[in-house]
């Protein structure tokens, strides 16, 4: 009978725009969760069956059969999601190192009064001061006294470098520990994923999930993904499988005999190391080997330059007590450089004289002020504050290219994401536009539906009679 | 002196044309019923359109076709008989062309009908399903804006909805 055809249709278009209202509540829900995709329902006219009459005699292919739902399908752009991982990786990157990079910039605090550059030039001074009253007690306390200032301007600077490099060193544990959490569950999630597919259950959110997962390995490894034959992701890190479907390979970090015993990210299964080539993991490896690591060598071989310079001029001089052979700085690194005891507590001992019982004679005294101004550094071709001055001024191009780079890069990557979000993300606003859209072509088409129906009464009685 | 087209063959005619315009509007509603299916609400307003103009014209002709049997039959009574019955009164071989043009007419009206019954099920259908989804979004409008978009809150009028 033609009108049980149509209640058939009817059921069939009720069950399956069921589903539509229970995606759009799940798409509504989920307008603000971090990597959602929007889904949409897919319906397909039920096909007629192989019978070639149905019920009155009908021809079956001149009969609607109905509707039936042919899958719910995930709004996502695979293109967009390499192109935005591509942009995170370098984003996590630029921002890790500009965040590194303003953290060394504060250890050296240069230009300040309390920076290395001024109690260099405070310590030269002192003694061009003590040139002039070499016999004053108090000239000799006060140039000791600027020595400790500048020893201890290069211990603080040189412990909080190093402990600037020991945190970038630490945190490699953390970020691989993160990393390893992260492939753990996309393997997990390919095989779940793998086994819905195979069934033919919707695995939608879990695809987000995997997603978002390697979004985020992207910014943290500079991972990069694909899809093998099978549908399940595999992840690498440069050209190593990290992920090889349901598979993951933890990583690890070992100390490297061969770069100070820092540490190394490496496979906890055999060792063998990793190239990073972008992201979290890179900048960290790149700045604590890198200008970390090149300011802490400065500074070292500033202060050796500066120990070695002015013992060897104080010497063989002759404190106000005869006192000779001593050293003014001990230590042998920018970390260990200090005054020696012997001068704190005895500024007489500061050796100012070139012969025995000569207070008046300043040969020595001008010779240490007059280190500040010898060519000791670069191959004898820069003071010791000039060379400084060039390390402090490469550190802070670096670090100003590193910002900006980073401030490039949100800006990219928000455009990515926005492009991204336009295919992906669920716009309330275009929702409700396309139902009222939607509302008024239905209640357009039932008013004509009606009318024909009303026309056809008239027809069916006029002529089939 | 007009010479007047005989009934017989205005009356076969507007049967050769309705048959014409009811496959057309067969293959409409089919039309019509795919998109319904398919939620192509880009789709609908132009067959809507299509619908009303073939319908009105259907009308047009059948009121053309009332006046002609009442022309042929001679009184308005006997024009309100069954067409077949007055088709049965027309002379060979106008009175079998006749004859074969309404039964392909009834077919074609047939099969319109169980496609339009169809139809009106799957509109009601899709009115209910959009309705639904609205009163969902409606819970998702921010107070400070009304459904049709006006501001409800004098003071919040300028602020971007997410503010």
């Amino acid at each position: 009978m033609p009108l049980s055809v149509g209640l058939d249709t009817a059921v069939s278009g009720l069950r399956v725009a069921q589903y539509s209202v229970d995606t759009a509540a799940h798409n509504i829900a989920n307008a603000d969760t971090e990597g959602y995709s929007r889904q949409e329902v897919m319906q397909r006219a039920v096909p007629p069956p192989r019978s070639r009459y149905g019920a009155g005699g009908v021809p079956y292919q001149q009969i609607g059969h109905g509707v039936e739902m042919s899958g719910v399908r995930r709004l996502r752009d695979a293109l967009l999601d390499t192109q935005y991982r591509d942009v995170r990786g370098r984003h996590d990157e630029y921002l890790a190192r500009s965040s590194a990079l303003d953290q060394t910039e504060v250890i050296i605090n240069e230009p300040s009064d309390q920076g290395l550059q001024a109690r260099l030039s405070e310590f030269f001074n002192s003694f061009k001061d003590l040139a002039t009253q070499p016999e004053s007690v108090a000239a000799r306390a006060a140039t000791v006294e600027e020595g400790v200032t500048l020893a201890s301007a290069f211990n603080r600077t040189a412990n909080m470098l190093a402990y600037q490099r020991e945190s970038l060193d630490v945190s490699l544990d953390m970020k691989v520990a993160d990393i390893n959490a992260k492939t753990t569950e996309v393997a997990s999630l390919n095989k779940e994923i793998h086994r819905m597919s195979v069934t033919g259950a919707s695995a939608n959110d879990l695809l987000d999930r995997r997603d978002l997962l390697l979004d985020d390995l992207a910014g943290l490894a500079g991972a990069t993904s694909k899809l093998d034959d099978q549908g399940m992701v595999q992840v690498f890190v440069g050209d190593d499988l990290i992920v090889d479907g349901v598979d993951s390979f933890a990583l690890t970090t070992q100390p490297d005999p061969g770069n100070n015993n820092l540490r190394q990210v490496v496979f906890a299964d055999g060792a063998a190391p990793l190239d990073f080539t972008s992201g979290e993991v890179f900048a960290t490896i790149a700045v604590r080997d890198g200008e970390v690591s090149d300011m802490i060598a400065s500074i070292d071989t500033l202060a050796e330059t500066l120990i070695t310079a002015i013992n060897d001029a104080h010497q063989g001089g002759y404190g106000l007590n005869n006192v000779t052979g001593l050293d003014f700085f001990e230590g042998d690194s920018a970390a260990t450089i200090k005054v020696n005891e012997t001068l704190r507590g005895s500024p007489e001992s500061l050796a100012t004289s070139a012969r025995p019982d000569e207070p008046g004679n300043t040969t020595v005294a001008v010779a240490l002020a007059a280190v500040g101004d010898q060519k000791l550094m670069s191959g004898g071709t820069a003071t010791l504050n000039d060379a400084y001055a060039m390390d402090v001024a490469k550190l802070g191009i670096a670090s100003r290219q590193s910002t900006l780079l980073a401030e490039n890069q949100v800006a990219l990557l928000g455009h990515v994401d926005n492009v991204r979000q336009s295919v992906s993300g669920v716009a309330i606003d275009e929702e409700m536009a396309n139902l009222i859209k939607g509302q008024k072509a239905y209640q357009a088409s039932a008013k004509a539906i009606s009318a024909i129906d009303e026309m056809l009464d008239t027809l069916i009685n006029r002529t089939l009679r | 002196m007009t010479t007047q087209t005989d009934p017989q063959t205005a009356i076969i005619s507007v049967l050769e044309e309705e048959q014409r315009l009811c496959t057309r509007l067969l293959a409409v509603a089919e039309a019509q019923r795919d998109a319904l299916i398919a939620q192509d609400i880009d789709t609908l307003p132009a067959l809507v359109r299509e619908m009303e103009g073939i319908g009105g014209i259907v009308e047009q002709l059948e009121a053309g076709r009332i006046l002609e049997m009442e022309r042929f039959t001679g009184s308005q009574d006997e024009a309100a008989l069954p067409l077949r019955a007055v088709l049965a009164r027309f002379p060979e071989p106008s009175r079998t062309r006749a004859e074969q043009l309404r039964e392909s007419l009834s077919d074609v009206i047939q099969r319109l009908h169980t496609v339009n019954v169809g139809n009106a099920a799957l509109a009601r259908q899709a009115l209910q399903i959009t309705d639904q989804q609205a009163h969902l979004l409606r819970a998702t409008v921010p107070v400070t804006y009304s459904t049709g978009g006006a501001p409800t809150n004098p003071e919040t009028a300028g602020r971007a909805w997410w503010a």
